[in-house]
């Protein structure tokens, strides 16, 4: 048994950081383009805030009849974290970035900072802690959205949870659970630590 | 060499089709001090903004050393030195880094962009070697703005733009960095627009003043000429800048 919780919870750590690393990635550099292009940002959060809203049992569903990235297996658990990912992490990019103070900002600009230089000496770096509270957001729901992933063979934690909900095994149920609300609450606290870390090395004021 | 600059017939349309700036025209020769003077509104920093591409003329040229400020805005910007209102340093960068902004973009040496450093921190008053490593927030709303400042001047600009960059001090600190902004000023050949709504500090500053109101300009005169004009807005400026008589 102890084995087995060592196992899936390892497993359910690879999941969420390969799915939160590909997130990243991904959602940073859209929620600078979010930035930079106003107008076809704004279509792309509110597409990217519908994939939010769907149920990850849903999502899931959705997810397995689609060549290449669907079927049954962990691969589709991850896509579907990716998607759930992203919405914190690009938000928190646009508004860390939108929330530079315009002063410094326009400081940046008069000193001859081109758009380019601006964004990753001043903007980027000052938006730093904001970027990682989105990296905390979409860590833990990326943790508790991976335990329904063992639905479509997704693996991790989950994998125990249901097993112990068709067996009426309640020490099964709580092997997985327990752990699994442990990872939240620790990449929550990890995570709130470093954005505290930044905000004093890169707060304003 | 100093810039030279000018406005020509220049008017700004505000987004609502509002004048901002009313038929401006204004030319500045190398190595004038002019102060820009004017009540909240009169458009004042709109024309900075215009000679640092930060606004653009509705109408009318704006040219700096006979070249109209168009193109690669981002390098010519680094030949001119803005001072804000308020200091908008970096708080992410040391004092030392926030300084070295400039030299870096124009890719100095690192012993230069040190030395440059040194020699427009100790004219501030504010040796590098104790405030170099400190971060921005660490920093007095004084030392700040002698920050801000040796960033703009490092790289002897040819031109200045100052925006009320004392209007936030203490009257004390105000006075003493009025003092040391126009001995670095002065150690360059430099043209200078110094944008205040401060008549002792257009005075101190400025070796010519322009008069400002609803967008255009009302005069343009001489230091000593402007005391004696009779236009009735000057005159309103220095009753108001005038200290109360003592009563014993």
């Amino acid at each position: 048994m102890t084995n087995e919780i060592v196992r899936a919870t390892a497993e359910h750590i690879v999941i969420v950081v390969i799915a939160v690393a590909i997130a990243a990635a991904a959602g940073i550099p859209i929620g600078i383009a979010c930035v930079r292009h106003p107008r076809s940002g704004r279509v792309a959060l509110r597409a990217i805030d519908i994939v939010q809203t769907i149920p990850s049992l849903a999502l899931f569903g959705f997810l397995i009849p689609l060549p290449l990235i669907g079927g049954i297996g962990v691969r589709t658990a991850i896509v579907a974290l990716i998607l759930y990912s992203l919405l914190p992490i690009v938000r928190n990019t646009v508004t860390g970035i939108t929330g530079v103070d315009p002063l410094i900002r326009e400081a940046a600009t008069v000193l001859g900072m081109t758009e380019r230089q601006r964004l990753f000496a001043v903007e980027l770096p000052l938006a730093f802690p904001s970027i990682i509270g989105g990296l905390r957001i979409a860590t833990v729901i990326a943790i508790g959205v991976a335990t329904i992933g063992a639905a479509v063979g997704g693996g991790g934690l989950g994998t125990l949870i249901f097993r112990g909900v068709a067996m009426v095994d309640t020490t099964r149920i709580l092997a997985g659970a327990l752990p699994a609300a442990g990872l939240a609450i620790v990449a929550d606290v990890l995570f709130g630590s470093m954005e505290r870390i930044a905000a004093r090395r890169f707060g304003s004021a | 060499m100093a810039s030279s600059l000018t406005l020509d017939h220049v008017s700004v349309l505000s987004a609502a089709d509002q004048t901002i700036v009313r038929d401006v025209s204004l030319r500045a020769e190398p190595g004038e001090a002019i102060s820009v003077i004017g009540r909240s509104g009169a458009g004042k920093t709109t024309v900075l903004r215009l000679l640092n591409g930060l606004a653009r003329p509705s109408t009318g040229s704006v040219t700096i050393d006979d070249a109209p400020l168009d193109g690669d805005l981002a390098v010519r910007r680094r030949r001119i030195g803005t001072i804000l209102q308020a200091p908008a340093l970096f708080p992410h960068r040391t004092v030392f880094d926030n300084v070295a902004t400039v030299p870096r973009l124009l890719e100095w040496a690192e012993e230069r962009v040190r030395a440059e450093a040194e020699g427009v921190m100790a004219q501030l008053a504010m040796p590098l070697e104790l405030f170099g490593h400190r971060f921005p927030r660490s920093l007095s709303g004084g030392e700040q703005q002698r920050v801000s400042i040796a960033r703009a001047m490092i790289a002897s600009p040819p031109l200045l733009l100052c925006d009320e960059p004392f209007s936030a001090l203490d009257p004390l600190v105000r006075r003493e960095l009025q003092d040391a902004f126009v001995a670095l000023r002065d150690r360059g050949d430099v043209t200078m627009i110094f944008v205040t709504h401060d008549l002792g500090e257009a005075l101190r500053v400025g070796k010519r003043l322009v008069l400002m109101d609803g967008g255009a300009i009302l005069c343009d005169l001489p230091r000593d000429q402007f005391l004696a004009s009779s236009v009735p807005l000057v005159r309103r400026f220095i009753e108001a800048s005038r200290l109360p008589e003592s009563s014993s």
